[in-house]
């Protein structure tokens, strides 16, 4: 029993090999530390002194893991080998992140909790930035009232004004569906599916490393089937990420 | 060193450069020849790594069974999958979709033939949005030649459960344990509380639907 799992738990590097790239580089901080896993708290147990060459094998988060010429591996935190030297004489740059990065992202994603017409709001969604002022987005949410369950989906265009502010202002308009279904300790009615729109203003705050804010207000006009458009707000707080 | 010679030179042919053309040049001749060949060379140039040449694996997803005791219904298998996304070494976010079967209450079992729910509207799904954060980095030393890392983990988020035909906003917290087989193959062992509020059985009341499962993941 044992030995079969040897064998298992000594596969399975093999199999990982196969999909990393590896990139060589030369060490110029004067000693770098090799950590047994991908964070700080995990203890140093190899340092590789300047000018020896490493491999460097994959990445999680700003941890990247690397390997000696002698085979040792190890995890080196971003500060320790983001100067570090490639085999043509250039410097390896990779960029820290900051409130810059930010600016210059192409995705989003994140989630919020908010209310809609009452209704408790639970949304997930996802973004790409054409130009630092416009983004397209795709949003998914669900509201949980007391009488019925509505799930949306929506498309928006997101214009942003002043990118470069830290309280970064936005405007949203937008389509997309609404599909309510009612509860069922109620009289039973039928479920619907209708078409909305909606315009909406919002905040972006930039935290710190990957990390952003947001909050939003919305105003939803429903298409129905009845005589009368509905008319409702929606505000939600989220917290998001980006790469 | 050398710069420094350098510099002297450059500072004695800028003066004498200064004595040849006139008295009244010299400041300006120094400062010429100082502009035309700077001191220190600038360093080579740097090259950004393309994010594709380096593997990255913050992305974890995987699937997991245990069991979920559904308050006033019993407990039962509940199983599901997990996505989550690692923002830094200490905090991720998190995405569960899961699902579970409710038994009888006590009351049903102890009546006999008396059904407070339909069938269909027993099962229990759920989703959840949450973040976490890496609270415990450690390692296990299974015997003297296997050291894995391991993590324990706080957690906690919003969601929705799907039950009895309503669906209720759910809030879930709870803790884990992340195994790491090799850098990209975990085990996970999790407890969570998932909380909503439920008029079920008459009263509105928060119900706690504690959960326990072991999971797989992967990272890519």
């Amino acid at each position: 029993m044992l030995s079969i799992f040897r064998i298992l738990i000594g596969l399975l590097p093999l199999i990982s090999m196969a999909e990393e790239v590896t990139q060589q580089v030369q060490v110029t901080a004067p000693y770098i530390e090799l950590h047994t896993g991908p964070g700080s708290g995990y203890p140093v147990d190899y340092v590789v002194e300047r000018d020896e060459w490493v491999s460097i094998l994959k990445r999680r988060t700003d941890w990247f893991k690397i390997s000696t010429r002698k085979g040792k591996e190890g995890w080196v935190i971003l500060n320790q080998i983001r100067e570090s030297r490639l085999a043509d004489g250039s410097t390896l740059f990779i960029e820290s992140l900051s409130a810059e990065s930010f600016r210059e992202r192409d995705w989003e994603m994140g989630f919020h909790g908010g209310q809609m017409d009452g209704a408790a709001l639970l949304n997930l969604y996802t973004g790409y930035a054409f130009t630092p002022n416009l983004s397209a987005e795709i949003g998914f949410s669900q509201a949980l009232g007391n009488f019925s369950s509505e799930y949306l989906v929506d498309l928006n265009l997101l214009s942003q004004p002043f990118p470069e502010w830290r309280y970064s202002p936005f405007f949203t308009l937008g389509t997309g569906l609404i599909h309510t279904s009612p509860n069922a300790t109620l009289v039973q009615t039928e479920d619907r599916t209708d078409t909305t729109a909606h315009a909406g203003l919002g905040l972006r705050f930039y935290l710190t490393r990957r990390f952003f804010l947001r909050g939003e207000l919305r105003r939803y006009t429903v298409f129905t089937s009845r005589n009368e458009n509905e008319e409702f707000n929606q505000w939600k707080l989220g917290i998001g990420t980006f790469f | 060193m050398e710069i420094r010679h350098r510099h002297f030179l450059l500072i004695v042919g800028g003066l004498l450069a200064a004595v040849l053309a006139g008295p009244g040049s010299a400041a300006e001749t120094i400062g010429e020849s100082l502009r035309m060949e700077p001191v220190i060379q600038p360093e080579i140039a740097r090259r950004e790594i393309e994010k594709s040449e380096i593997d990255e694996e913050d992305f974890e997803a995987g699937l997991f069974v245990g069991f979920l005791s559904i308050e006033d219904f019993g407990a039962d298998v509940v199983y599901g999958v997990r996505l989550a996304y690692h923002v830094t070494e200490g905090i991720f976010m998190e995405m569960t979709l899961g699902s579970s079967e409710a038994g009888e209450t006590s009351y049903e079992t102890l009546s006999g033939d008396i059904q407070l729910l339909p069938d269909e509207d027993r099962k229990y799904t759920y989703y959840n949005l949450s973040l976490g954060y890496n609270l415990l980095p450690g390692e296990v030393f299974l015997t003297d030649s296997y050291v894995f890392n391991s993590q324990f983990y706080l957690i906690g988020g919003i969601g929705s459960t799907h039950f009895a035909g309503n669906d209720e906003f759910t809030v879930n917290l709870g803790a884990g344990y992340r195994l790491l087989l090799t850098d990209w193959i975990t085990l996970h062992l999790d407890a969570r509380d998932h909380m909503f509020n439920s008029d079920l059985l008459g009263e509105e009341k928060t119900t706690h639907n504690l959960e326990y499962h072991a999971g797989l993941t992967l990272f890519f």
